[in-house]
């Protein structure tokens, strides 16, 4: 037998939120520093117990280098205290920064598609009620 | 929903644009320019600049810092001619009364600044409300300090929430910033409101209806 959980139904799930975060800075930053920073802001703010409780995941897939964005998940009854933790970091490393949340969503798949403006084929494939099927020459740029 | 952040101070006006450009890009609509009575010049250069800047409205103010009540009223006279935006620092209690029974006030600045306890009472509360006088959250007071004296404010500050939540009193939030790099987002200061007591709608207005009212009062 598989060394692995089944997936619970979904009223046992836990019931996450995906923030999106954008950072200001004075430089570019390294996605290790913001980690520590982050976490260190947040057991700071709620201690052991509520970051434990907050069920935090960076989800390091979804940093983008360039634009300085990424995602965080975690419990939908933390999300506030998530955003606080994140404006309480004032410094990453030795540079100045200005963290700031674009929004939340319910899935990873939602928050990428709102905030990050990306755009998967199912996009294209799918044709909307009364709409003809977009031809690939209509794709945006930043197709994944 | 238009946002204001209406204390941000400004140590070098060489940064004055980086910080509307960020202003900007936080989803800002205005930010009050604060300057110590002390420093009139830099108050009269912001005043002058504010005039250019389009896209973001510059609200210039004053902010007072007295030792005791008599100098406090004096100096709300003398600011009085320059600006009608005036923030009181508050902390020492007299200081927060006397701020409470003033109508000439806009804000009374971080009443739990150095002290024991929150600041504010049942008596400063209910003359902040007749005055039309907001208490605020300032957030710099918390990003500038950790573990137990961030606890302590914390602390105050919900308390302070609760008391203007019994009496009706607005809670402005602002982001006291001492430079661009302090600046935060609206939402992320509503978010310090809530975890300190306040319904999301309470401190969603804390960021953009109450500030607005406050600078509608200022011609």
């Amino acid at each position: 037998m598989e060394d692995k959980t089944k997936n619970l139904p979904p009223t046992l799930r836990e019931n996450r939120r995906y923030l999106a975060f954008e950072i200001i800075s004075e430089g570019k930053l390294d996605f290790g520093e913001i980690l520590n920073a982050f976490w260190h802001s947040l057991l700071n703010l709620v201690g052991e117990v509520g970051a434990s409780q907050a069920n935090i995941w960076f989800v390091s897939d979804s940093w983008d280098e360039k634009n300085q964005r990424g995602l965080i998940r975690c419990d939908n009854k933390y999300v506030e205290y998530v955003r606080a933790a994140l404006a309480l970091i004032d410094r990453i490393g030795d540079k100045r920064v200005v963290p700031y949340t674009l929004g939340v969503s319910g899935t990873m798949k939602a928050a990428r598609r709102k905030f990050f403006g990306e755009r998967t084929l199912e996009d294209f494939q799918k044709p909307e009620s009364g709409s003809e099927v977009s031809k690939p020459s209509e794709a945006p740029e930043n197709l994944v | 929903m238009e946002f204001y952040d209406l204390n941000v101070h400004l140590d070098n006006l060489e940064e004055l644009n980086e910080t509307i450009e960020i202003a900007k890009k936080l989803g800002y609509s205005g930010i009050g320019l604060v300057e110590k009575y002390a420093n009139l010049d830099k108050f009269k250069k912001i005043e002058e600049i504010s005039k250019s800047v389009k896209d973001l409205k510059i609200i210039p103010g004053i902010e007072i810092e007295a030792d005791g009540v008599k100098e406090l009223k004096r100096m709300i006279s003398k600011a009085k001619r320059f600006s009608n935006f005036l923030v009181v620092s508050g902390g020492e209690y007299k200081i927060n009364r006397a701020a409470s029974e003033d109508s000439r006030v806009s804000i009374l600045s971080h009443p739990e600044r150095k002290r024991s306890d929150s600041g504010v009472d049942h008596i400063i509360s209910r003359f902040a409300k007749e005055n039309n006088v907001a208490i605020e959250i300032n957030f710099h007071e918390i990003l500038e300090t950790f573990r137990k004296v961030r606890s302590y404010i914390l602390s105050h500050m919900g308390f302070n929430i609760e008391l203007a939540q019994k009496f009706g009193t607005q809670i402005v939030i602002t982001s006291g910033a001492r430079g661009k790099w302090e600046m935060r987002d609206p939402r992320e200061l509503a978010a310090i409101g809530q975890i300190l007591g306040m319904s999301l709608e309470d401190s969603m207005k804390s960021v953009s209806e109450i500030p607005k009212n406050i600078i509608k009062r200022v011609p």
